[in-house]
């Protein structure tokens, strides 16, 4: 009876779980089960791919190209790519800290709201229109230098440089870090910190063997989170960077379009989503070596 | 020994709000007391002073004979308790009781004996390894108070600590936490809304309403000799009787009530004022015949191991309770039944004159 009952429950379950697994496989699996095939074929002559296996794409992606410099290698890129997103991660979670801090230990609701919804503000605002703000302000002509000159300081060039791209990164990654940081520090219990303080734990001491472990949760999403966005950034590289500070999606758009060698797009895009996955990898891992 | 706490016209303030007014404390060494009051008293907010969480507005504390106000709260030799436990999640109870121990470098013998024997001291022995999530709160509390008193402080400052407990395990936890007192013996500071729990193991009350302490003295004290109408409410049940007082000789009070004319001890008060008179139930009298004030008897209540009687005077709206043990064969309250005519009546002794 209860068998039976458990059977059905079963099922009714699994018919709702349907919808959302059979997107997932068609928006999600499917492609990426394509570009994975695609990879391991040859290029087609625009475009496109011919059913003829090969391990060329993999062999020309880890191929050192003796003209290779710090803007083609793919190799070199990938490494850059992920270099850059690790920094900006660091980065990212280091401006996050303290500000999402300050935001959870706002007494008043109201101001708590208002600081979240200043962080939050930026999502409702496409990406594109962000970055093209920052092109703005950036630009050689734009405010930060005429703020720099009123300061008595020399103009500089910012824009298509690789420390603006990782402004950009930065700045587009802080909200994915601040909130899940902020619920993590706002369902933390402020005694266990005033335990911590009141068992001898100087401010420092505090912070590491206290706080940190009480928000672990949200340190831990939070990078994950600006790792993998980070890494697989286009459109900051391209607006910001023009061209001349690209990272390893700038490639993958190249080879899927001007290029028109699929397969190395593919290959490519197969090793970054493998960078992605040990970004994530290297994320639980650190949380495990938190819990101890 | 060390361990005795001095504040001196300590005052918290948050905003307008003034929580804990001018308040003048002193704490002997070793001794166990509790702070007991309302919630919104400012005894938990003194609490927090003393162990430097919050920062006086003014006024000084003193601890030892040394002022401690600028301290920051890991350079004082106090430690909590507090209400919610606050274990650290990701350290287990073994790792909970030696954090304080490892801050300050000792070795790691000393640490593991330092903690076995905390563990022994609220027999958690057997859950050394546990993480707090895996143990029930009266667990917890024990781990709390361990981790509290590994690193050896001069005093403890508990906060509410058995409020989150059942009852059953509450009253265990009060004759465990005087036992612990007696064995460390150094002093402990105890908040409490709960008079009951200050009343079974303090050495001294203080009674604090809206940032004040209103009475502080030994529990039988404060129970037999309220000084205010709060004080005497708040710690167990009283009668508070109206009356106006007739004369006054020193601390022998003179109080017409209803019909009748009693006497109370108490602070000397003016002749012909109105005043309030506070009588334990235990040592109302009852009775069909006799002297005393008049009243109805309106109900008899069976308790249990006690039996009440509701008395409302006469010519009044005031009603009175009066309270006997049930013994074997005897009737508590004579052939009293209700709907009858009685006289309420007491001791000299057993009534206080109140200050209002």
């Amino acid at each position: 009876m209860t068998a039976l009952l458990e059977r059905r429950e079963r099922r009714r379950l699994l018919t709702l779980r349907l919808p959302g697994v059979a997107l997932i496989a068609a928006l999600y699996l499917l492609p990426m089960a394509l570009v994975v095939a695609y990879s391991f074929l040859e290029p087609g002559r625009a475009g496109s791919v011919q059913w003829r296996p090969t391990l060329d794409a993999y062999r020309e992606l880890l191929r050192p190209d003796p003209r290779a410099n710090l803007y083609n290698g793919y190799v070199t890129l990938l490494v850059r790519s992920a270099w850059w997103s690790s920094l900006a991660t660091v980065v990212t979670l280091a401006i996050s800290l303290p500000l999402a801090t300050f935001i959870a230990g706002r007494r008043s609701v109201l101001a708590k709201n208002a600081l979240l919804v200043a962080v939050v503000i930026p999502f409702w605002t496409s990406m594109l229109v962000r970055i093209y703000a920052m092109r703005f302000l950036f630009a050689n002509g734009g405010p930060v230098n005429g703020w720099l000159e009123a300061l008595g300081m020399e103009r500089r060039v910012f824009l298509n440089t690789p420390g603006i791209v990782f402004a950009g990164l930065v700045y587009t990654a802080l909200p994915f870090m601040v909130l899940p940081l902020y619920a993590a520090i706002e369902r933390a219990d402020r005694d266990v910190l005033n335990a911590a303080r009141d068992l001898g734990a100087n401010p420092i001491q505090v912070f590491f063997t206290a706080f940190v472990p009480l928000v672990r949760v949200g340190i831990v999403t939070g990078c994950m989170l600006v790792f993998v966005l980070s890494v697989s950034q286009y459109l900051v590289p391209t607006l910001l960077g023009g061209g001349k500070a690209n990272m390893i999606a700038n490639v993958i758009e190249n080879q899927f379009n001007e290029s028109q060698n699929w397969p190395l797009g593919s290959a490519i895009s197969v090793s970054l989503v493998v960078l992605s996955l040990v970004g994530t990898w290297w994320s639980v891992r650190f949380d495990r070596g938190l819990v101890r | 020994m060390p361990g005795a706490i001095d504040l001196r016209g300590v005052t918290k303030r948050f905003g307008p709000k003034t929580v804990v007014d001018s308040l003048d404390l002193r704490v002997e060494a070793g001794e166990f007391l509790s702070l007991l009051g309302p919630s919104g008293c400012g005894k938990s907010t003194t609490l927090r002073m003393i162990a430097g969480l919050e920062q006086p507005s003014e006024g000084r504390i003193w601890l030892d004979g040394a002022d401690i106000t600028d301290q920051p709260p890991h350079k004082r030799t106090v430690n909590t308790v507090f209400q919610s436990y606050a274990l650290f999640p990701h350290l287990s109870v073994a790792g909970n009781i030696a954090y304080a121990l490892r801050l300050r470098r000792t070795d790691r013998a000393t640490v593991d004996a330092e903690v076995r024997r905390a563990l022994e001291m609220v027999r958690m022995s057997d859950y050394a390894d546990h993480s707090p999530r895996q143990i029930s709160g009266g667990q917890q509390q024990r781990v709390a108070l361990a981790r509290a008193i590994v690193a050896r402080p001069s005093a403890l400052l508990l906060d509410e600590p058995l409020s989150a407990l059942d009852l059953k395990l509450r009253q265990a936890m009060r004759l465990e936490l005087k036992r612990l007192h007696r064995e460390i013996g150094i002093t402990f500071v105890f908040v409490t809304h709960d008079q009951g729990e200050a009343l079974t193991m303090s050495d001294r009350v203080a009674v604090m309403h809206e940032g004040r302490i209103l009475q502080l003295d030994r529990p039988e004290v404060l129970y037999e000799r309220p000084a205010t109408r709060f004080v005497a409410s708040f710690i167990g049940d009283a009668n508070l009787v109206e009356g106006v007082v007739m004369r006054c000789e020193g601390e022998r009070v003179t109080v017409r009530v209803g019909d009748s004319e009693m006497q109370a001890g108490g602070a000397s008060v003016a002749v012909g004022e109105r005043t309030v008179v506070s009588v334990r139930p235990q040592r109302m009298r009852v009775e069909r015949e006799g002297t005393g004030a008049s009243g109805l008897l309106t109900e008899i209540i069976y308790l249990g191991e006690a039996t009440s009687a509701a008395v409302r005077l006469e010519g009044t709206d005031q009603q009175v309770t009066a309270l006997r043990l049930n013994v074997e064969g005897v009737r508590p309250f004579g052939d009293a039944r209700p709907g009858d005519r009685v006289k309420i009546s007491w001791e000299p002794g057993a009534a206080r004159v109140l200050v209002q």
